[in-house]
């Protein structure tokens, strides 16, 4: 499997991306070339330099510093948001597929067709509304979309692996339903949900930049590329590299991830289930 | 140990198995024989409390002074694997392609609370030289997709063994396997029966196997018990006109200088059912009386359900 994953371009390219991203968050949490929140008004609106890398802003803050930042923040709302939904979601669809056309089902698939009746961003923009704009609150809206988006893969998922007949062998061994969950169905959906939570993993931080953007997801001084992308809007005849770096690093990051998660498609097959 | 009284299966209210009764003694093997869609497995399955949604049973299912058809699913979870050990007709898809091999032996054993994983895994190697499998101890790390189908048919015969059950239920378990397999297979579960002095029930839509391995009969057809009796007394001299026409069927049979002879026709779907006897309609002695009326016990050398039993016309 690891010579296929290895030949496999989009995979390769896309896990290449997505380490890169992943290391430069890991080294923002360290270390930044400056304090990205120093503002120096007689530095503003620098080009690209040997001491401000990518230039500097309105307020003569450094570019470069802020965009590692902003890495950092957009694969929290990644991780955090993902997991949120993978963690509600995957445990509601197997209990719904446990139950398959029982009450209980019906009703959490019901809630999910509802939510997904919503586009996302205006999910979160809902959601937002009532919690207050802000980092922790916008990784919680857009996790909670998240959830309909997982429970249903898993519910298709564990349907499919529990008419297995290594589910009835089984259960003829002794197994209880949690037990055969646990230890036969979700490690039998595990490469449907990796291929799953790789792209809302893309939509989740292309959300931030989106909620950010608009000004109701992550607040200043905290750095986000939705914000920079905002704020360089009012300069870009004066600088318009200001725009071009948070702007390449949504792409190259939500690019990174759907061609991880296109490559794992293919390498882990989770369409037959089984390795 | 086993005794499973007037056993009955629907399904919304289609008859599925009608009034079955049959005990199986600790060492001793009963064969339960059929045509495809006679409802061989939904009676194994009935006895496992495994029976598929929707399905109802009644009756009495007695396993050591206990009725299982009584019991909750938890408690039938504390039978199932430990006490009442069950394998299938297909080897190639009911072990988990995720797991090793000896873990998925081995887990029976912790799961029943028998060994620690340290010991059940040790155990598990032990069981799995003991079904024959080659090179045991390299064995226990390979995944089943690596295995062929007599393997994985061993290894699925070592799990169902692990826990030492008083029952085995093999519901086809050569069925889907080549000839020389088959063979070696069933003398293997016919020494292991020999040895741990289990109760084996064994299903069969063929009437050769059964023969090889089982004391004694019982034939189904169409969810009703036909006949049933010692093998060797049933194959000899059948007295039921749909055990004849299955000895007929065989490529040995043992009526002399008689060609194969399918029985014509094909098992009736449950709803297209009469009252009466359920071979009504493909036997060659069939009249208006088996078409109404369930037909009676007939006692002689073996015990038939038929108005006209006896012997060929
Ligand atoms: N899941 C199911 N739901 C409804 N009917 C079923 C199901 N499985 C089997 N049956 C019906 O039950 C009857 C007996 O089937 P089965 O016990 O599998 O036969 P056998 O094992 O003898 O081939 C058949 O008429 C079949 O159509
Ligand atoms: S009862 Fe009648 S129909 Fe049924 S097997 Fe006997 S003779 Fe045939
Ligand atoms: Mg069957």
């Amino acid at each position: 499997m690891i010579h296929r994953a290895l030949r496999h371009p989009s995979f390769v390219v896309g896990l290449a991306i997505t380490l890169m991203v992943l290391l430069i968050a890991i080294l923002a949490v360290f270390w930044t070339p400056h304090d990205p929140t120093a503002i120096r008004i007689s530095a503003r609106l620098r080009p690209p330099s040997a001491t401000n890398w990518l230039g500097t802003d309105q307020f003569g803050r450094d570019v470069f510093s802020m965009l590692i930042l902003g890495a950092r923040n957009a694969l929290l709302v990644g991780i955090v948001a993902v997991g949120i939904g993978l963690s509600i979601g995957v445990a509601l669809g197997m209990v719904a597929a446990t139950g398959e056309g029982s009450l209980l089902d019906e009703g959490i698939m019901r809630v999910c067709d509802f939510t997904f009746a919503f586009p996302a961003v205006l999910t979160a923009i809902l959601i937002l509304t009532f919690l207050g704009p802000g980092l922790v609150n916008a990784i919680i809206a857009i996790g909670i979309f998240n959830i309909p988006v997982f429970a249903r893969i898993a519910r298709g998922a564990a349907l499919q692996v529990m008419a297995r007949d290594y589910i009835r062998a089984a259960r003829a061994a002794g197994r209880s339903t949690p037990g055969i969950l646990a230890r036969h169905v979700l490690p039998n959906i595990t490469g449907i949900l990796i291929v799953q939570a790789s792209v809302q993993f893309a939509l989740a931080i292309l959300a931030e930049a989106g909620l950010s953007y608009l000004g109701i997801g992550t607040q200043p001084p905290n750095p986000s590329w939705g914000r920079m992308l905002n704020d360089s809007q009012t300069f870009l005849a004066q600088a318009p590299t200001l725009a071009l770096f948070p702007g390449a690093a949504i792409a190259l990051a939500v690019l990174g991830f759907n061609m991880l998660g296109d490559g794992l498609r293919d390498v882990l097959d989770p369409k037959s289930l089984e390795r | 140990m086993l005794s499973v009284e007037h056993l009955r299966i629907t399904f919304r209210d289609l008859p599925i198995l009608r009034d079955l009764s049959f005990s199986i003694d600790r060492g001793e093997a009963l064969g339960l024989v059929g045509e495809s869609g006679s409802g061989k497995s939904m009676a194994a399955l009935a006895i496992m409390g495994l029976l598929p949604k929707g399905m109802k049973a009644s009756g009495r299912v007695m396993f050591e002074g206990e009725n299982l058809l009584a019991l909750d699913d938890a408690r039938l979870c504390t039978y199932r694997g430990r006490h009442i050990g069950m394998i299938f007709q297909e080897p190639m898809t009911a072990l988990n392609p995720v797991h090793r091999i000896g873990q998925q032996v081995a887990e029976t054993l912790v799961l029943h609370g028998l060994m620690n994983q340290s010991e059940a895994l040790r155990e598990a190697e032990r069981l799995l030289e003991r079904v024959g499998i080659d090179e045991p101890h390299r064995r226990m790390h390979s995944y089943p997709h690596e295995l062929s189908g007599g393997q994985r048919q061993r290894v699925m015969i070592a799990m169902a063994m692990a826990c030492k059950p008083g029952l085995l239920i093999a519901d086809e378990p050569t069925s889907a396997l080549d000839v020389t397999v088959q063979s070696e297979i069933l003398d293997l579960l016919q020494d292991l029966r020999l040895q741990e002095g289990m109760g084996t029930l064994f299903i069969s839509h063929d009437l050769a196997v059964i023969a090889k391995v089982a004391r004694h009969t019982l034939v189904l057809y169409g969810g009703a018990a036909m006949e049933t009796g010692d093998t060797l007394a049933l194959l000899r001299e059948p007295r039921h006109p749909y055990t004849q026409g299955l000895l007929a069927a065989l490529p040995h049979g043992r009526t002399r200088g008689t060609r194969l002879q399918p029985i014509p026709g094909f098992v009736p779907p449950a709803h297209q059912l009469a009252p009466g006897c359920p071979f009504y309609g493909r036997c060659p002695r069939g009249d208006s009386e088996c078409r109404m009326r369930p037909p009676p016990l007939t006692l002689a050398h073996t015990h038939a359900w038929c108005f006209h039993p006896g012997r060929r016309a």
